[in-house]
């Protein structure tokens, strides 16, 4: 059997008091897609951010592309991030001081890839996204589903083996959501990797071949939709 | 017929007769058509013809007679059974799905197994509408996105449903005899 592409095995986090997860365990493998869903304050977020190693495991264990992220210091979980990890939120978050065509390149520039190559592959995937704007646009010149395709594009650019998207339609209207959802799975399972969607949305849910349900931060089920 | 399945969810707990049943019924489903008494007796009578339910006592309290049904062990399996199959995810004319999640959730039987299989069985059907096959019209889309979103309508009914009727955590049934939740 394949490695998994990510795994979190007895993974509990708390903010200060609040429990957010409760002993969850889950994994993805490649060519697989994982829907993480629940309502709001379930803990899907703190999952994502968990899986990303954007916040460091406080109990069990999170393997991104055989890395155990709790093992590694800050610089090399930076570096998982960067190569292993596209990462797309509900709204973007395009660095607002950069042209759109910089914030896509942005994890080759990161990554110490060549400025011209890292700004040419990240046209390459503004064309695929369907953006067509002037690549010297500001992020707040651009519009809602605008700046997500770009977010998009960016976390696709250096075809990272996990995707993780955390609400990624939820500022689209239907059409350019599915287009995005197609776009985004598409290219990640055929490159062999693994998408997590993360979403309160059962639409966003359908797409996937397995839906993990939280509750209160634990697992409520997990059930094949393939 | 998943009227027969309700009454035996209807018995799960305690043994009652037929004046307690219509009463449970009518406070699991209040805006429904109030069960009437003959068709609780009717069902009662079938119950008991096909073994599913047994007679356990017949009160005499000065008032009319009263026959106390309770569940038998293949009532309980059949019962089992109806909930353990999700209701057909068809969007419309959602009866069942509403029958189910309340049976479901008032007796405590497997609840999150429900709710797994029924979200299972919709998201299934909602990914099939979501590919639109090569050629269709706006006449085909429009089919199917009108049954998509009466699909996503049953799951956000559902999610209010486990939400106002929670199950203990050990599984009993959060039973409301009376419009009460004492969870």
């Amino acid at each position: 059997m394949n490695q998994a592409t990510l795994a979190l095995s007895g993974v509990s986090h708390s903010y200060g008091r609040t429990q957010a997860l409760r002993d969850v365990t889950l994994s993805v493998a490649p060519g697989e897609v994982v829907a993480v869903t629940g309502p709001s304050g379930c803990g899907k977020s703190t999952l994502v951010m968990l899986a990303a190693g954007v916040m460091r495991t406080q109990t069990g264990r999170v393997v991104v592309a055989g890395t155990d992220l709790g093992g590694v210091d800050d610089a090399e979980r930076a570096r998982i991030r960067r190569r292993s990890v596209g990462l797309l939120l509900q709204f973007g978050q395009l660095v607002p001081d950069l042209p759109v065509l910089d914030n896509v390149a942005l994890p080759l520039l990161l990554d110490g890839h060549a400025p011209a190559e890292a700004r040419a592959a990240a046209a390459g995937w503004l064309g695929r996204v369907g953006l067509d704007v002037d690549h010297t646009a500001l992020p707040s010149q651009l519009s809602g589903g605008q700046a997500q395709l770009a977010a998009a594009a960016r976390a696709l650019i250096a075809g990272p083996p996990l995707l993780l998207a955390d609400e990624p339609t939820a500022s689209l209207d239907q059409t350019s959501g599915r287009a995005l959802l197609d776009l985004l799975i598409g290219t990640t399972i055929q490159a062999g990797g693994s998408v997590l969607l993360v979403s309160h949305d059962n639409a966003v849910a359908a797409r996937a071949d397995r839906e993990v349900r939280l509750r209160g931060g634990a697992i409520a089920h997990e059930v094949a939709l393939s | 017929m998943s009227l027969t399945e309700l009454h035996l969810a209807l018995l799960v707990g305690a043994p009652r007769h037929g004046y307690d049943i219509k009463q449970a019924h009518d406070a699991w489903f209040p805006d429904s058509r109030p069960l009437p008494f003959g068709q609780v007796y009717a069902t009662l009578g079938r119950l008991q013809r096909d073994g599913l339910a047994e007679v356990v006592e017949t009160r005499v309290d000065g008032g009319p007679e009263r026959t106390v049904y309770a569940l038998t062990a293949e009532g309980a399996q059949r019962l089992h059974a109806w909930l353990a199959e999700p209701a057909a995810p068809t969007g419309a004319g959602a009866e069942e799905i509403v029958r189910k999640a309340i049976a479901a959730l008032h007796t405590g039987i497997d609840v999150q197994g429900f709710v797994g299989r029924q979200r299972a069985a919709h998201l299934r059907r909602m990914r099939e509408l979501q590919q639109t096959p090569p050629g269709a019209g706006p006449a085909e889309r429009l089919v199917r996105e009108h049954l998509i979103a009466h699909l996503d309508a049953d799951l956000r009914w559902l999610d209010l449903a486990t939400d106002l009727l929670p199950v203990t955590a050990g599984g009993q049934p959060a039973r409301t005899d009376s419009q009460e939740n004492d969870t």
